[in-house]
């Protein structure tokens, strides 16, 4: 097992967490004013601390307040959007690998299976003080046995981590937190996400998603990247580059069929997106993810 | 195995792991046992002796024990004792030396018992901290909740990385009253663990020792617990447990090896300090077949 402690700022440098199977961070600055955009294949639990705002994931918005959980799947596209006004972002972040999880939970007997609050529907649970508290406490610990590294350091790093998702799928579980409301802004927000994650694999322009959302094009731009912080074009990029992602972990496609399929008409351009986004090639990319290859 | 689990608050992974807060003697009182599991014992409150192995512990207060998966141990307290309160866990081998290898450390929680370190006097962040676990422990496997089974995982984890690291820097300690009458019975262990497989004798054992027999027995019981043909036999059926657990030896001839004259003898002796036989043992137990 690897575990890191990054106190930086957060940064494009972050993508480094691609060969880690586990990193902790503790992290006070608050992203670029304008929003940072990432994804990345590793599990993320974020814990706030303090700060406002909204939070982009997958589909929707959801509110950023201090003690507030934030749950996100492995390739589901997030983005924090920090209120001007109080620019402070205090959270403690986890990436966890698929691969760390697999080990993990393997041995945990019967039908419960922690990995499953990724696949839920929650993705952001606002604590009480003891389970803030509790949450926050364990967080600690896996700060400083990260750094400390005193013997049995692994096996109570994993002992912290099997508790907490115990605690956080249990969050999940109780029905009595406010469920977000969906209102009509998000709901149309939901309809151009679904039309893009139904069409990505085809050429897909502005026009034809304002055209089949009766809605224009310039009200579409504006209305998109003012919800999520991404442009259309860099939302339908990075959807694309999600999936080449898992087609290069889990199968044996070359990378021109896989560009293809997920809707780049050349393989330049998606070297060059694939790059951009990720910082390294997709060549690359296959190497370091696919163990024993 | 014995009446003690009883009270168990859970069977937990295949009987493989049983934690117990107890807080009367009277259970305790014929406590006289080994088993095939290891032990860890959280002293709460009490006062008494504690006799692990080959040596005495004075029971108390913030006080851990650990007793290897063989090591016989008798726990004996004042007639008036009036408080009594701690936890127990029994772990199998199989569970310690399996369940967490999945995890990639140096740290294994079966070396927890390999220093032979059997006593530890706790200070109050450890003891609290090791309570703690305990507690929450026996709350989450009689609640069941969903994820009780992975969150007793996570506190076991932790009470043996807790245990480690405290060892690292700890010596036995407790041990019991002067030296001269530890080592005296250490003599009298030691011989009893290099003759139990010949037919040894009180008178034996006090010549090789030069005390008389009547002092032999009566400073025996009042260190141990135990008499000293109690303990032989012990001996004994430990290490015909280990035989018909791991060798494919016939019964009559285990009987033979550990000291036992006639069959019959040695069936009888295991099926008291076992409850069952030593057909029944094997059955249980076997790793060949």
């Amino acid at each position: 097992m690897t575990s890191n402690i990054d106190h930086s700022q957060y940064s494009q440098s972050d993508f480094s967490l691609l060969i880690e199977d586990f990193l902790i961070s503790h992290r006070k600055k608050p992203v670029v004013l304008r929003g940072h955009k990432h994804y990345h294949n590793a599990y993320e639990i974020l814990l706030t601390n303090s700060g406002s705002g909204e939070f982009f994931i997958k589909n929707r918005n959801y509110k950023i307040q201090d003690k507030t959980i934030f749950i996100i799947d492995e390739s589901e596209i997030h983005r924090p959007k920090i209120s001007e006004k109080n620019p402070s972002f205090d959270r403690f972040v986890i990436h966890i690998k698929e691969n760390f999880l697999k080990n993990y939970f393997n041995n945990v007997e019967g039908n419960f299976n922690p990995l499953h609050i990724f696949n839920k529907n929650i993705k952001s649970v606002k604590l009480n003080n003891s389970q803030y508290n509790k949450l926050k406490y364990i967080t600690e610990k896996l700060i400083f046995e990260s750094t400390k590294k005193q013997p049995g350091y692994q096996s109570i790093i994993h002992a912290y981590l099997l508790e907490m998702f115990v605690i956080v799928f249990r969050l999940t579980e109780k029905n009595n937190f406010p469920e977000q409301k969906i209102n009509s802004s998000n709901q149309k927000l939901h309809q151009i996400i679904e039309y893009i994650n139904n069409n990505y694999k085809k050429e897909l322009t502005l026009n034809d998603i304002a055209k089949s959302l009766y809605i224009s094009k310039y009200y579409l731009s504006h209305f998109f990247k003012k919800k999520t912080g991404f442009t259309v074009i860099e939302f339908i990029n990075s959807r694309r580059i999600i999936e080449a992602q898992k087609m290069l972990t889990g199968t044996n496609l070359n990378i021109t069929d896989i560009a293809i399929s997920v809707g780049f008409n050349s393989l330049n351009h998606f070297e060059r997106t694939f790059k951009k986004i990720n910082g390294i090639t997709p060549s690359q990319y296959q190497e370091m993810e696919t163990p024993g290859r | 195995m014995d009446d003690l689990h009883n009270n168990s608050i859970k069977n937990f992974l295949e009987e493989d792991f049983h934690i117990i807060h107890r807080k009367n003697t009277s259970t305790a009182k014929v406590n006289k046992h080994h088993h095939n599991a290891y032990e860890i014992i959280i002293q709460n409150n009490g006062t008494g002796n504690f006799f692990i192995k080959d040596k005495n512990y004075d029971m108390k207060a913030q006080t851990l024990f650990l007793i290897n998966e063989y090591d016989i141990h008798h726990y004996f307290f004042p007639e008036k004792l009036k408080t009594y309160d701690r936890f127990v866990l029994y772990i199998k081998s199989e569970f310690l030396n399996n369940y967490f290898n999945y995890i990639d450390d140096d740290f294994k929680p079966i070396d927890i018992f390999k220093k032979e370190i059997k006593c530890v006097e706790l200070n109050n962040p450890e003891y609290k901290q090791l309570k703690f676990l305990s507690e929450k422990m026996i709350l989450e496997l009689t609640k069941e909740k969903l994820g009780y089974k992975s969150i007793v995982n996570s506190y076991l984890l932790q009470f043996f990385v807790t245990i480690y690291r405290l060892l690292i820097n700890t010596q036995n300690i407790n041990i019991n009253n002067n030296e001269e009458n530890e080592s005296r019975l250490q003599k009298i262990i030691a011989y009893i663990d290099n003759n139990y497989k010949n037919n040894i004798s009180l008178n034996e054992i006090a010549e090789s020792l030069y005390i008389s027999k009547y002092y032999l027995s009566h400073f025996f019981k009042d260190r141990t617990g135990f008499t000293i043909i109690e303990f032989l036999n012990n001996k004994r059926i430990i290490e015909a447990q280990k035989m018909l657990k791991n060798t494919n030896l016939n019964i009559t001839d285990i009987a033979m090896n550990v000291g036992f004259n006639t069959l019959n003898h040695f069936e009888r002796t295991f099926k008291t300090i076992n409850g069952i036989t030593p057909t029944q043992y094997r059955n249980i137990n076997s790793n060949n077949f």
